[in-house]
């Protein structure tokens, strides 16, 4: 099954693809996300990077990073703003939204999709206290 | 103006500049020194809006970065300048600038470019604008965030690192 829109995981460092490794194993399915490292990428060749990829297949898109405020953050808005269709950017991104992500692709609309990331990937934040 | 670090980093403004150096140093404002960026309004919003609660970014060209720090205005505010290179630094010292030191903190591969350190690549240009502002007696440091290891640079240094072209 297509998924209704592509995403695209963009962190530093491995954390995206051992996220990502991670996920599918909860998941059962491989293939659905794409994961790009900022490791080597200045501003501007991080922002191109995306900007291919977006630009490589028409339609919606999700732009998964780690942390908004970095370079993958700015990066990914920045490549977004310039790109003529919808695409979010989400940041914070943790397993449980990529696993929404995963269960959820192939069946759930864009909009509905994203929803659906955001309200899980809050969820999974969380306090796990352990009495003495 | 309350300058408390001046900074090199082709990241532009980022997760070490927002989440590293600005509350190490005290800083509540970010200067970023870009010709490309203050001159596409789009990127230049995605800039802005990036940022965390409490820190402001001011997008500059460079020459306009270079009157801000040359006027005599009594702003308080802590500052970091950021410019996204070191031959932008180099600009506005040469022009008038009155900028003491300056800290390498994230050059990535480049063509030509041999690493010093983990995340600064230099090229033998920039090397060529390390010697004249180490000739102007400007401090300066390689060093990712405010207490992570680091090093004097002096020219020796550098090639000793494996900078030398």
């Amino acid at each position: 099954m297509q998924p209704s829109m592509r995403a695209l995981l963009v962190t530093h460092g491995d954390l995206g693809a051992e996220l990502l490794a991670t996920s599918e194993a909860v998941v059962g399915v491989r293939g659905q996300l794409a994961a790009l490292s900022n490791d080597g990428h200045t501003a501007a060749s991080l922002r191109d990077r995306i900007g291919q990829w977006l630009q490589a297949r028409p339609g919606p898109a999700l732009l998964l990073v780690d942390e908004a405020s970095g370079s993958c953050g700015v990066a990914a808005a920045a490549a977004a703003a310039s790109h003529a269709d919808v695409t979010w950017v989400v940041g914070g991104v943790n397993i449980a939204m990529l696993v929404a992500y995963l269960s959820s692709c192939s069946h759930l609309p864009p909009e509905r999709l994203v929803d659906k990331v955001l309200d899980r990937g809050r969820s999974a934040v969380r306090l796990v206290r352990s009495e003495p | 103006m309350n300058l408390v670090m001046a900074r090199v980093d082709d990241r532009l403004v980022h997760g070490q500049v927002v989440l590293g150096c600005c509350p190490a140093l005290g800083a509540s404002r970010v200067m970023l020194c870009s010709d490309e960026v203050a001159a596409d309004p789009l990127l230049a919003r995605v800039y802005r809006a990036a940022a965390p609660p409490g820190i402001q970014v001011e997008i500059l060209d460079r020459e306009a970065t270079r009157a801000r720090l040359s006027s005599a205005d009594d702003d308080r505010q802590p500052t970091i300048l950021v410019a996204a290179s070191i031959s932008d630094l180099l600009w506005l010292v040469a022009s008038g600038s009155p900028l003491t030191s300056v800290t390498l903190g994230g050059l990535h591969r480049r063509a030509g470019a041999r690493e010093v350190w983990p995340g600064v690549y230099l090229t033998p240009t920039d090397l060529g604008d390390l010697r004249q502002l180490l000739g102007r007696r400007l401090r300066v440091q390689v060093q990712s965030v405010p207490g992570a290891e680091g090093f004097e640079a002096s020219l020796p240094e550098l090639d000793r690192r494996g900078g030398s072209s």
